[in-house]
């Protein structure tokens, strides 16, 4: 069989058409793709436990500072950095560091997969559990991520427990008063 | 245009209704639905009384004419309701979809190319080309003698005859022959919707569908399918949109390799259609379609034969007891043979909507015989089992990935690389 032929890539709407006054025939601009500098900027930050800030981030990559700070703030939303300001300045760090690759466990739970993971904190371990997904568009990506100090889980988990308690009465009380 | 309703979503996988025309619109979605290849297929058809008439049915379009003969035979066929006797309405009376092979238009066989010409003129000129050409000089021949428009009018007015909801247009194939193919599927689409849109508001004309069609050779290149999935996002994407759904397609599932990246492709075009409110059919997958259905899309299709081989192709010299094709069973979900149903005593397990035991008069009758008044049915009778387990494992247990799961207890190994 032949390999393509050079004209295909350049056949358009209008050349399928009976008439091509139809419609417009153009193709509309496709949706952002993610920014690859994200995971050179969060490499970046992983490597100054200190802190650095958005201008750092501009000078290394040549970027703009709206670029930047775009850039840090969708790792702070994605929990993989945090921000403090420290007098006018915003400075970014990374978020703990995983203390033993063991320390990690993943599972599917109704469809969604959960990462959970015991890390370095400042002020002592943290358990970090991430919400993640993959798609063929964007690859393996952190939906939501929250933080729990280590020493707070029982009281985190007694409190999951107290809510689902309060749901399963209200679930009841629901059924009772139904006529 | 909406036509998904979504009730729930566990994982990827979706329960609530579709629109297929103003006469279908609260169609349920989450179930692996019966695709008629030939003739042959809508007489096992016929004989699955227990199909509902809103069991949506896809319909190879090239084969009219032997479905339209299936029909007329059928129409004598005792215990069968009305509108599955009757030839005008068999089709009419439920949700269905009609499309070209895409395996006609991509390294086509004779017999499939001889097919796509028995249409009309339009289609006995675009047969010639199909038939002299490579698939990339096929496609543009077709644009050079301004023959896709009459082609395409031509197929929409036999979906017409046929009382079909929708219809899937011919694109070019995604293959690794044809690369180019990635952005030329949406533009035909588009030239497609144009011209659908040419009939006007006549609601007997149907409704168009978004091809997305590949070779398994397409999947090996994940830079293809993002080109192919970002146009259609962009396109689907807008309000004003001319399309009912999604029709993802690869010919041949058989020789596809790349099943990551299938599945890949069907949960990502399932996400950009939900999310512009469109439903997904994944077509023509054999035994490996309630996996898929996992992935997010509103139906999978099958061909009652649950054959992996494509639908036109060199018909091997075989066994009797390979031409009599092949029955799967419910609970173990391993295709069997006849001459391993005579040595399991002639027994399956029990589905509860057709016979269980094949019939004395079957065990020895011919393939034929066979295929249509017991293994079609009776595969049709476990696809529709399966859609029950399916609503009850995803509303009441909260599994997600039940197709997956009951694939995970075959050991064809045609079946579990899917699970």
């Amino acid at each position: 069989m032949a390999k393509s032929s050079p004209p295909v890539a350049q056949l358009s709407t209008e050349d399928f058409m009976a008439s091509p006054e139809d419609q417009d025939g153009v193709i509309p601009v496709a949706p952002p793709v993610p920014d690859p500098r994200k995971h050179v900027v969060l490499q970046i930050v992983k490597g100054h436990p200190d802190g650095v800030t958005a201008a750092d981030i501009a000078a290394a990559l040549s970027l703009s500072h709206p670029t930047a700070m775009r850039l840090l703030r969708e790792l702070e939303r994605e929990r993989e950095i945090y921000s403090r300001q420290l007098r006018s300045i915003q400075v970014w760090y990374p978020n703990g560091r995983m203390v033993h690759p063991h320390l990690q466990a993943t599972k599917e739970l109704r469809g969604k997969t959960y990462r959970a993971t015991v890390q370095e904190g400042r002020s002592g371990p943290l358990v970090q559990v991430q919400e993640r997904s993959y798609s063929l568009l964007h690859g393996e990506r952190v939906d939501g991520a929250i933080f729990i100090d280590y020493a707070a889980l029982d009281d985190f988990v007694q409190l999951l427990r107290e809510l689902a308690e309060r749901y399963e009465r209200f679930e009841e009380n629901k059924e009772k008063s139904r006529p | 245009m909406r036509t998904l309703s979504l009730v729930d979503r566990v994982g990827e996988s979706i329960v609530g209704t579709s629109l297929f025309s103003p006469r279908f619109t609260g169609v349920q979605v989450g179930r692996h639905v019966p695709l008629v290849r030939k003739g042959e297929d809508v007489e096992g058809l016929l004989r699955a009384n227990f199909l509902g008439t809103d069991v949506p049915v896809e319909l190879n379009l090239l084969q009219v004419r032997t479905i339209r003969a299936a029909l007329a035979r059928g129409s004598t066929l005792a215990g069968a309701s009305k509108s599955w006797r009757d030839p005008a309405s068999f089709f009419h009376s439920r949700p269905s979809i009609a499309y070209i092979p895409p395996e006609a238009l991509t390294r086509p066989h004779p017999s499939a190319v001889a097919a796509l010409g028995g249409m009309g003129s339009a289609s006995t000129a675009i047969a010639a080309i199909r038939g002299a050409s490579a698939d990339g000089a096929f496609w543009t021949e077709l644009a050079r003698l301004h023959l896709y428009a009459p082609w395409l009018r031509e197929l929409l007015v036999h979906a017409r005859s046929m009382g079909n909801s929708l219809f899937v247009p011919p694109v070019p194939v995604v293959s690794r022959d044809l690369p180019g193919a990635a952005l030329l599927q949406g533009r035909i689409n588009l030239s497609a919707a144009a011209i659908r849109n040419g009939f006007g508001s006549d609601p007997a004309i149907p409704g168009l569908m978004y091809a997305l069609h590949f070779h398994p050779s397409g999947l090996a290149d994940p830079a293809v399918l993002n080109t192919v999935l970002q146009q259609f996002g962009a396109i689907i994407g807008r309000a004003d949109n001319d399309f009912w759904g999604v029709h993802v397609h690869f010919t041949d599932i058989g020789s596809v390799s790349e099943i990551t990246a299938a599945k890949d492709v069907v949960r990502e075009s399932s996400r950009i259609a939900t999310e512009a409110g469109m439903f997904t059919w994944v077509s023509d997958t054999g035994a490996v379609g309630p996996a898929l259905l996992d992935e997010g899309p509103a139906f999978s299709s099958y061909h009652p034969g649950l054959s992996f081989r494509k639908v036109y192709a060199d018909a091997a010299p075989a066994s009797l007891d390979v031409q009599c094709g092949k029955v799967i069973e419910v609970w173990n979900y391993n295709l069997q043979r006849r001459s391993d149903l005579g040595r399991k005593g002639w027994k399956l397990d029990d589905t509860g909507l057709f016979p269980n035991v094949v019939p004395p008069n079957l065990r020895t009758c011919s393939p034929r015989a066979f295929r249509v008044h017991f293994g079609k049915p009776s595969n049709v009778a476990v696809a529709e089992r399966l859609n029950t387990e399916r609503e009850k494992e995803l509303v009441k247990v909260g599994n997600a990935r039940p197709g997956q799961s009951h694939l995970g207890r075959s050991r064809d190994p045609r079946i579990v690389p899917w699970a």
